[in-house]
């Protein structure tokens, strides 16, 4: 049923088989992937693990020396006007013209695009909530205020895809929400596919569809978010406890199989549990208060999911490959 | 593409700093005006008094060669009980008659029979009669009958009455200041020289044809003046009398000026959108690379245009406050062969700013091709300055170390104006063979710039 489901969505960008040398290193390598009309979907990767490079080439910043990319059915290298009609972006930092006004720059990318209309412009502008400073000019601009900037532009021509690198830059918690809101609305209302790429995992669990793992230019794996998270092969959860007395508790905890104890102080204790084994937890708890321990709080540490699965899959050690 | 131009356009016109430097380019075309005007303002005084006493004590002492004459003229000077002023038809009458009786009657007496001494005794105080009572028509006719009485050959002899007779015709007297006095002048001697050549090659000498030419092409010219009656014009050289069109046509420095504004914009052009990082976003439009370099020289061209069109109307109109409406009417006089051709003046005054806009396109397109390829907007408007400055004082030393190829260097040719005057630095530069090799460099630095910005990986 649910490959039915995949089937009928529209390939926006198709990647296949393409590699990327800097000199004699490869930064890329054989990455094929495939992207639909209206999810979100995420590169994750340790820093310079190439998905900077990758998205680059799909909007034909840099040459792409094997393989080829396709948007929308347009190969970017033969039709770059066609295929880059399809496509938004911001890449690396959103650095504007600082002596324009917002509106300026905006009007300078609607000059280069087909049927961006003023009705348009006022309407990214106000999606993005810069309507109150569009008029200044961008020397006075935060960072945060550029990146809304920077996505106002890219959403201008109506794209089907749209690519944000590192999109999550400089921004506030609050515009981190805002920003998450209207690219999961784009994506899933109008059908658009955004590709976002962050090295920042709690992020990209709260907005992602599905995401690839790349690193060394080699995409390891591409899942959905949830099937990362509760994968099998996956470390499983981790919960943290506010007791009594914590040095009793490990003792108690520690006869459990599958559950091990990771971090301890005298009130507080951190447990790891084997993926799929979430219904020992009141099992534990419940010997726990039968020992006469008394049990404050349980809670799971929900963002460290992806990160401890991400870690995992990239065997970090820390070093830049 | 048009509209890539005016987003080019409206880059370039965003920013302060390129109205700073149009500011400034407009001060100097006023302020060159200004100048000119104000040097043309400043009066040679010609008329100082001639220090009779002081000369005589001074040649007395000295005792240079023909002293004597000299100090026998100061000697009539102050017998006069006058005073005398240099500048003066009555002090250089003085002095030529002196000269031309006095001399041989002191130098050459023993050689000249009794007659002859009589009468240039007689022809000098004549004279010097003529100059005391300020009598100039009288002092023509003893000029004229002097001529006819010595010159038996008749083109010499109407060669060398021709300025007296055109003042007596004329009815002018030095006092009238009249152009037509210094132009007559000219053409006497011109003619003088004519009959000698003449004389010459009848006598066997060689002469050559543009030794002819010096002779018979500047009396063809004074001739057509007198004939139209034209007071002021303007040479082949683009030398003038009249002070408006001088102004006007030395204003083409300004385009220099004007180019380093250009170079400026230009190195920052492809430079800048890779140092403000918004490069990316440029290229990641649906328009192809070459358009968008290609749109980005056209605009810088139009730039240029403008500007190059703006400093000469500007400089003219200027020019025109300053100096009146007048000047305006100054014709261009040019010969060859003897035939003389008449040209509106603006015309020429036009080229002469055209030559400097090519030298101004040319360094623009070179500081352009610079920014392309090393994306660095400080080197590129350093070469291009650097350039504009140095680069006649590279190929003056080429020349000096007598490296013939220098004449294929850039900096060789850019200088058209003089290359057109036949004033290049290396022998036998000529206008097509300058224009050609720019035109051969354009195609370089354009190609290079082209192939730069649409292949580089960003």
């Amino acid at each position: 049923m649910e490959r039915e489901m995949e089937l009928e969505k529209n390939i926006a960008v198709k990647i296949e088989h393409v590699s990327k040398w800097f000199g004699k290193r490869k930064v890329v390598d054989d990455l094929s992937l495939e992207t639909y009309e209206g999810e979100v979907f995420g590169f994750l990767g340790p820093n310079g693990a190439g998905k900077t490079t990758t998205i680059k080439m799909a909007v034909g910043l840099i040459g792409i020396d094997e393989g080829h990319i396709e948007i929308c059915g347009a190969d970017v290298e033969k039709k770059f006007e066609k295929a880059m009609a399809n496509v938004g972006g911001i890449v690396e930092n959103p650095e504007m013209y600082k002596y324009m006004t917002g509106l300026n720059n905006l009007k300078q990318y609607a000059r280069m695009r087909k049927g961006v209309t003023p009705e348009r412009i006022r309407e990214v502008v106000e999606l993005v909530g810069l309507t109150n400073r569009i008029n200044e000019k961008i020397s006075r601009y935060s960072l945060g205020m550029r990146q809304r900037l920077g996505v106002a532009q890219a959403l201008l021509h109506h794209p089907k895809v749209l690519i944000l690198d590192e999109p999550t830059n400089g921004l506030d918690p609050a515009g981190i929400r805002s920003l998450r809101d209207i690219l999961r609305t784009i994506a899933h209302k109008e059908q658009i596919c955004v590709i976002v790429s962050s090295h920042l995992m709690s992020e990209m669990q709260l907005m992602c569809d599905r995401v690839g793992i790349i690193v060394n230019g080699k995409l390891i794996r591409v899942t959905s978010v949830e099937e990362l998270v509760q994968g099998e092969n996956i470390t499983g959860g981790r919960y943290r406890y506010h007791i009594s007395d914590s040095e009793k508790a490990s003792q108690i905890i520690g006869g459990f199989q599958n559950a091990s104890v990771i971090e301890t102080d005298p009130n507080h204790l951190e447990i790891l549990l084997e993926a799929g084994n979430e219904q020992i937890l009141s099992e534990i708890n419940r010997k726990l208060v039968l020992n006469g321990i008394e049990l404050y709080t349980v809670a799971p540490i929900e963002g460290q999911k992806l990160e401890d699965a991400f870690i995992e899959l990239t065997k970090g050690d820390g070093q830049i490959a | 593409m048009l509209k890539l131009i005016k987003n080019e356009w409206i880059k370039i016109f965003s920013k302060a700093s390129t109205y700073i430097m149009l500011v400034l380019v407009a001060v100097f075309v006023v302020g060159f005006s200004w100048m000119m005007f104000r040097n043309s303002q400043y009066e040679y005084s010609s008329n100082s008094p001639v220090d009779a006493k002081g000369e005589m004590e001074y040649l007395t002492l000295s005792k240079p060669e023909g002293y004597e004459v000299e100090v026998a003229m100061y000697e009539f000077m102050l017998d006069s009980g006058r005073e005398w002023y240099y500048g003066q038809w009555q002090t250089s009458a003085l002095q030529e008659v002196y000269q031309e009786f006095k001399a041989p009657l002191l130098y050459q007496a023993e050689d000249l029979t009794e007659e002859v001494k009589d009468d240039w005794n007689n022809r000098l105080e004549k004279a010097c009669a003529c100059i005391l009572a300020n009598d100039w028509n009288g002092y023509v006719e003893e000029r004229l009958d002097y001529l006819n009485a010595t010159v038996s050959d008749p083109e010499m002899l109407e060669a060398k009455s021709y300025y007296w007779n055109f003042m007596k015709e004329n009815n002018l007297t030095p006092e009238d200041k009249d152009w037509r006095e210094e132009s007559a002048r000219t053409i006497g001697n011109l003619k003088e020289s004519l009959v000698s050549l003449e004389e010459q090659k009848a006598s066997g000498v060689i002469i050559s044809e543009d030794m002819e030419k010096e002779v018979r092409d500047p009396l063809a010219l004074e001739e057509y003046r007198l004939e139209h009656g034209i007071e002021f014009y303007v040479d082949e050289n683009g030398n003038t009398q009249n002070l408006f069109y001088n102004a006007w046509n030395q204003g083409n420095m300004i385009v220099v000026m004007a180019s380093i504004v250009m170079v400026v914009l230009a190195g920052g052009c492809v430079a800048n959108e890779f140092s403000n990082g918004t490069i990316k976003f440029l290229l990641i439009n649906p328009v192809k690379r070459s358009k968008i370099i290609i749109s980005k020289y056209l605009t810088l061209l139009l730039v240029s245009v403008v500007m190059i069109f703006g400093i000469f109307v500007i400089s003219g109109i200027t020019d025109l406050l300053f100096f009146g409406l007048d000047g305006l009417k100054t014709p261009m006089l040019s010969v060859k062969d003897g035939v003389v051709s008449q040209t509106s003046a603006v015309f020429y005054v036009m080229k002469t700013y055209f030559y400097q806009g090519l030298n101004l396109i040319v360094m623009m397109t070179m500081a352009f091709m610079i920014s392309s390829l090393l994306r660095n907007s400080a080197v590129s408007i350093g070469i291009g300055v650097a350039s504009l400055m140095g680069g006649s004082m590279l190929v003056q030393i080429l020349a000096m170390f007598g490296c013939d190829w220098g004449r294929y260097v850039l900096f060789a040719n850019t200088d058209l104006i003089g290359i057109a005057q036949g004033k290049g630095v290396f022998a036998n530069q000529n206008l097509t063979s300058s224009v050609v090799i720019l035109a051969v460099y354009m195609v370089l630095f354009l190609f290079i710039a082209y192939d730069g910005f649409t292949r580089r990986e960003v």
